[in-house]
């Protein structure tokens, strides 16, 4: 009956420390050929938002009026190579979007943070201590999920006017609700665990158990969460920038390049095509990376993952 | 059902708040008589707007009257709709009720949604149905691909594509416009993106989750033919999460169409949302964000009374 080859149980009869575990991740996603070129384009994609001035190939305010509207793949007149075509002004299009990539990516990065910190603090001690103050919190994260979150984003962007700060600020108010529900769920299911008990039992304060105890068994989860959510403000960045009411130029963003591009979407469909590619691309890859990490974290699905050769172990 | 009011008793008190916050909102920019107006409006005309609209009087006093106003029918007027600058004019010539725009717009928008939803549904029951039928097989990773796809693209931008392709390059449908059949399907399939990928996907996980309870294998050894098995035993009881779904997705299509009216220049609510925030027309801000917003929860009251009607056994009030 015991399946000696199944990773979850050899764990809980050895578990293993920190490295073999990190090592068996890496293997895991070795052998998932999809996820990693996932993780990859992810990491390219840091990398160039963070090296922008060294990897691009040009400069990103370069007018050259003599190369306007070069579709992907010409040289210019100077013999310059355009991998991706140039705008209206001349300026190279791939250039573009690593500098843009850098609004878009840091958007969707700190918003993400900001409402993860923020939600699982808020649900995580809810759920643990319960209460009123558990039912005003949920109450509230009730009421303001019910909404509509884009058009309450716009409406608070048309307040308070748009820009990089504010775009960060809405999505960090508008987006901590989802973190807090789900972890608000787990502390609750984690309270009546035998370690919360034993925690408990040894006089540990109700913040060291919810912070050092608790908080590190409901990672996986939370993670997911927080991938799925890049996603989502990165493509909410795109619109409401593509609106008017986000980014504002000259700053360069996915969306704002896409509503640029758009008058000259007869001529030039290249402008339009390869900003929001780079969205689609960059969100797909953080739902797929999203689903990879609930799988090899789920104890139930994981085996699948490390069953061959997993370190030698067999 | 003292549950079903008590959640519609939350939602009529959300719905206060959302409309409060937005007209104190509203009054926190500027000068309201010169947003109403436009600039450029005469000090006359904002003067006579002032003492006409009461926008001398405490904050106070004006949410009271304005509260008073929208349980009684009455909505506001705008001034600046079909106007570029103020004309030399009585207000009374040019103002506009805000009821009569928004009824004006609510049909393109529900026609929108509806054909969206009409596309999606099926296609994400079907797509989703089929991966769970073959589970590992082609046809389940292609549907997998697919509805990953549908989640992670910009829905404007597959609008903007679908128009370059289907409007520009190959003239086959219209770029954008109102009234004929026609022009109802690019937008309608842009919407519809999104949805058909999240409904097959939740389809798919419930309908797995079902197809391996032991019901199942009793059906299967009674030999019950395995279209049944699927469609009537399973597929009934994968229902509620799959409600859950549609409904979330037909609330967020509501708000998606924003986009894709602005696109497709279709002239629904979402337009006419779009093309007051950037003239600042506060009357039809007001009530059109409230009357989305108003959409939005009874959407998900309805999600609420469906899982009632589906499965009697389920207790409302009970949080899982």
């Amino acid at each position: 009956m015991a399946d000696v080859s199944n990773p979850a149980i050899e764990d809980a009869i050895d578990p293993k420390d920190e490295r073999e575990n990190l090592r068996d991740y890496l293997y895991a996603l070795r052998r998932d050929k999809i996820t990693a070129s996932a993780v990859l384009f992810l990491l390219a994609l840091l990398a160039f938002t963070i090296g922008a001035e060294f990897l691009a190939p040009h400069k990103p305010t370069g007018l050259n009026l003599a190369d306007r509207m070069l579709p992907p793949f010409s040289t210019g007149k100077k013999g310059l190579f355009y991998l991706l075509g140039t705008d209206e002004l001349g300026r190279d299009l791939f250039t573009r979007l690593i500098y843009g990539a850098r609004v878009s990516v840091s958007v969707g990065l700190l918003g993400a943070t900001f409402s993860c910190v923020f939600g699982v603090i808020a649900g995580l001690t809810a759920g643990y201590y319960g209460g009123l103050y558990e039912d005003l919190v949920m109450r509230f994260v009730d009421g303001m999920l019910s909404l509509p979150s884009l058009l309450v984003a716009l409406f608070v962007l048309f307040i308070l006017g748009g820009g990089f700060a504010n775009l960060i600020l809405v999505f960090a108010v508008l987006h901590w609700m989802v973190f807090a529900r789900m972890s608000r769920g787990l502390a609750l299911a984690a309270r009546s665990k035998t370690y919360v008990v034993a925690a408990k039992a040894m006089g540990a304060s109700g913040r060291r158990i919810v912070f050092r105890h608790i908080l590190p068994n409901v990672v996986a989860p939370i993670l997911v969460l927080y991938t799925l959510e890049i996603a989502i403000l990165i493509l909410s960045e795109a619109s409401l920038s593509f609106l008017g009411f986000g980014v504002q130029p000259p700053d360069p963003s996915w969306g704002l390049m896409i509503a640029d591009g758009r008058e000259h979407i007869r001529s030039a469909w290249w402008l339009v095509a390869f900003p929001g590619l780079a969205i689609f691309l960059t969100a797909l890859c953080l739902n797929l990376v999203a689903s990879w990490v609930r799988a090899v974290t789920d104890p139930a699905q994981r085996w699948r993952w490390f069953a061959i050769g997993s370190g030698g172990r067999e | 059902m003292p549950y079903l009011l008590k959640r519609v008793i939350n939602s009529v008190i959300l719905l206060l708040i959302t409309v409060s916050f937005v007209f104190f909102a509203c009054r926190m920019i500027g000068d309201p008589a010169l947003n109403m107006l436009g600039p450029g409006a005469n000090d006359i005309a904002l003067e006579n707007l002032r003492r006409a609209a009461g926008l001398n009087d405490p904050l106070w006093l004006q949410w009271v009257r304005y509260m008073g106003g929208l349980l009684q029918g009455d909505f506001g007027v705008s001034y600046r709709y079909g106007f570029s600058v103020i004309p030399e004019a009585d207000l009374k010539d040019i103002g506009v009720p805000v009821v009569d725009l928004v009824a004006e717009r609510l049909p393109a928008t529900f026609l929108l949604a509806g054909v969206a939803m009409a596309i999606a549904v099926p296609l994400g029951l079907g797509m989703g149905v089929i991966a769970a039928a073959y589970p590992r097989h082609l046809a389940d990773r292609l549907v997998t691909v697919l509805s990953l796809a549908g989640v992670s693209i910009v829905q404007f931008w597959l609008g903007l594509m679908l128009i370059v392709l289907f409007a520009v390059q190959l003239g086959w449908l219209p770029t954008g416009g109102y009234g004929e059949p026609a022009h109802v399907i690019l937008p309608a399939l842009t919407l519809a993106a999104r949805p058909i990928g999240r409904i097959a996907q939740v389809v798919r996980s419930a309908m797995l989750d079902e197809l391996a309870k032991p019901y199942v294998v009793t059906a299967r050894a009674k030999g019950v033919a395995e279209w049944r098995v699927i469609l009537l035993h399973a597929l009934r009881n994968a229902a509620i999460p799959i409600i859950t779904m549609i409904g979330d997705e037909l609330s967020a299509l509501l708000t998606g169409a924003i986009l894709v009216e602005k696109i497709f220049a279709w002239p629904g609510i979402g337009l006419l949302i779009i093309d007051s925030l950037s003239r600042s027309d506060l009357p039809i801000i007001q009530v059109s964000i409230a009357v989305v917003a108003t959409l939005v929860i009874i959407v998900n009251l309805l999600v609420d009374f469906a899982y009632r009607i589906i499965d009697p056994q389920i207790q409302l009030g009970q949080k899982a």
